[in-house]
């Protein structure tokens, strides 16, 4: 459910992001597929870690995974739109 | 040590021919390649078999003295009680004990040696079944594939974690025990040699798993409930299993031995690889399995070996030399065919662990260790991708052993601190058995 809701939420940005700046050069593009998945994979790790009882992974998991994501979406939405 | 006299046509650890074989391209993910050869090195001209007196002298030494130790240890298990040391309170210790209550049916867990009182057991639980012949039907009949197909479906609804079909090799049983054409039932010669009838060839490899969340909290009476239930839940999956194939209308016996060698069937029915702290690593579960076999003359497809580069990669990792207490398990980087220890065998190139020392150590702190069976890099629940991401990366890239096991260190991965022992009664989540769909 988890990763449906991610990948909705990942289409949703795609759709705003093409109705924002129509003609995105592709480098960003592959910086906004690139943090959409780095982020979705945060998640993954985040709450499966979680689950798991291991609350160091699932930091770990945020800060490599999910800050290099959030670092990519911040480059795209300032620079790019 | 009694050295195996006898030849074959083709060499000890290689599949061999006239037998059917599954289709293995189904059996694991892809990283997992099936093949031909264990990936353990052996030395045949110098193989040694084992032999389980020597081991349980190790383990118990002289009855005077395992006694005296006994005592030891139950002071010990007391002191910590009323001191209230987290994971080594009275409820952790009960729990420890019940966990156990089938593997150690009928024995004071003071006394130490219960591996040879689950016989009788065994024999009381096979009265459940009534096999075609009684019930005037005739036996199960099928291929071999079909065989080993609906096998591993009922040993996994009946708690096994993983199932393997292999082959009943001679050499790799007890020095006393051995396979003879003349014989029709599993017989004991006056001389104490054990003889298995030439029919019963085919041995099928059952798991049970370990609870991954209580195992870090090893070691702990909630360690030792975590080491002992993968043992009960083995065995229970083991004797179901037997009765499994009785009710079939064909045999099932165990292996013979009080402790019979359980790795290298395991080992060749591709449960896993032999891994530094020299037990079985299985690609799913890393160390948390507890094996054992049953022979049976139900014709079977076998399965073959595994390698997912744990050779390559144990060069490297060395988590388990690292979290053994006990500093029984090698840290040098290169395998040896030179055995650690009077109860390590010849014949293998392993990493050798020094038993007599884990078992020092087990004695002295009163606690089943297992601290390198969770340690494992392998030994992981399959609740986020990152696990296959990990598995991956080491199976198909396992020169980057000591970096992965970094990185297992940094994202916290291992014992839970000794302060927090107790708070697995906090997680309202103990896992229980085995999770069939990881495979
Ligand atoms: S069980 Fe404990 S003492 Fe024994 S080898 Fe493993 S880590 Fe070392
Ligand atoms: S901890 Fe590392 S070195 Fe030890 S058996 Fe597991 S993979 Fe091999």
């Amino acid at each position: 459910m988890r990763n449906y809701i991610l990948g909705a939420l990942s289409g949703v940005a795609g759709a705003a992001l093409y109705t924002l700046a129509p003609a995105l050069a592709w480098y960003y593009w592959l910086m906004f597929v690139g943090g959409c998945f780095l982020i979705a994979f945060s998640f993954d790790v985040i709450f499966g870690s979680l689950q798991e009882h291991q609350q160091r992974a699932a930091w770990m998991g945020g800060l490599l995974f999910g800050g290099p994501g959030v670092v990519l979406q911040a480059l795209v939405w300032g620079l790019g739109v | 040590m009694g050295k195996n006299k006898m030849t074959f046509d083709f060499p000890l650890g290689t599949i061999p021919k006239g037998f059917v074989y599954r289709d293995q391209s189904k059996r694991y993910p892809w990283w997992v390649k099936s093949v031909d050869k264990m990936t353990t090195e052996i030395d045949e001209s110098i193989w040694e078999r084992k032999v389980t007196d020597q081991i349980q002298m190790g383990l118990f030494g002289d009855p005077e003295k395992a006694k005296e130790k006994a005592n030891e240890s139950v002071k010990k298990i007391v002191a910590r009680i009323e001191k209230e040391v987290p994971g080594n309170q009275l409820k952790d210790l009960a729990l420890h004990y019940a966990s156990t209550t089938f593997f150690a049916a009928g024995v004071s867990m003071f006394e130490g040696n219960f591996i040879t009182h689950m016989f009788p057991i065994m024999e009381a639980v096979s009265k459940v079944i009534h096999p075609p012949e009684e019930l005037g039907v005739p036996k199960w009949q099928g291929s071999p594939q079909e065989a080993s197909e609906m096998v591993e479906i009922a040993a996994m609804q009946l708690g096994a974690a993983q199932v393997g079909f292999t082959y009943l090799e001679p050499r790799f049983l007890e020095h006393n025990v051995d396979v003879d054409p003349t014989v029709e039932k599993i017989k004991t010669t006056p001389e104490g040699k054990v003889l298995i009838p030439e029919h019963l060839k085919y041995v099928i490899m059952v798991a049970g798993q370990a609870p991954l969340e209580a195992m870090k909290h090893a070691p702990s009476q909630i360690g030792d409930m975590a080491d002992r239930s993968g043992y009960e839940d083995r065995q229970m999956v083991w004797f179901r299993m037997m009765n499994f194939i009785r009710g079939l209308g064909y045999q099932a016996k165990p292996i013979p031995a009080a402790m019979p060698p359980g790795i290298p069937f395991g080992l060749m029915a591709g449960l896993g690889e032999m891994g530094r702290m020299n037990r079985l690593i299985s690609p799913y579960y890393g160390g948390a399995l507890r094996i054992e076999g049953i022979l049976t003359d139900m014709p079977l497809a076998l399965d073959k070996p595994i390698d997912f580069g744990l050779q390559e990669y144990c060069r490297h990792c060395q988590k388990c030399a690292r979290a053994c207490p006990a500093k029984a398990i090698s840290s040098e980087k290169e395998s040896t065919w030179e055995p650690q220890s009077n109860f390590s065998l010849k014949g293998r190139k392993l990493w050798y662990e020094n038993p007599e020392i884990c078992w020092e150590w087990t004695g002295h702190n009163a606690h089943y260790c297992s601290a390198c069976m969770f340690a494992c890099t392998w030994t992981k629940d399959d609740q986020t991708f990152l696990h296959t991401l990990a598995r991956i990366s080491a199976a198909k890239l396992p020169f980057l052993g000591k970096p992965l096991a970094w990185l297992d260190d940094l994202f916290g991965y291992g014992p839970v601190a000794r302060k927090n022992m107790g708070d697995w009664w906090q997680k309202k989540r103990p896992t229980k058995g085995a999770n069939s769909r990881r495979r």
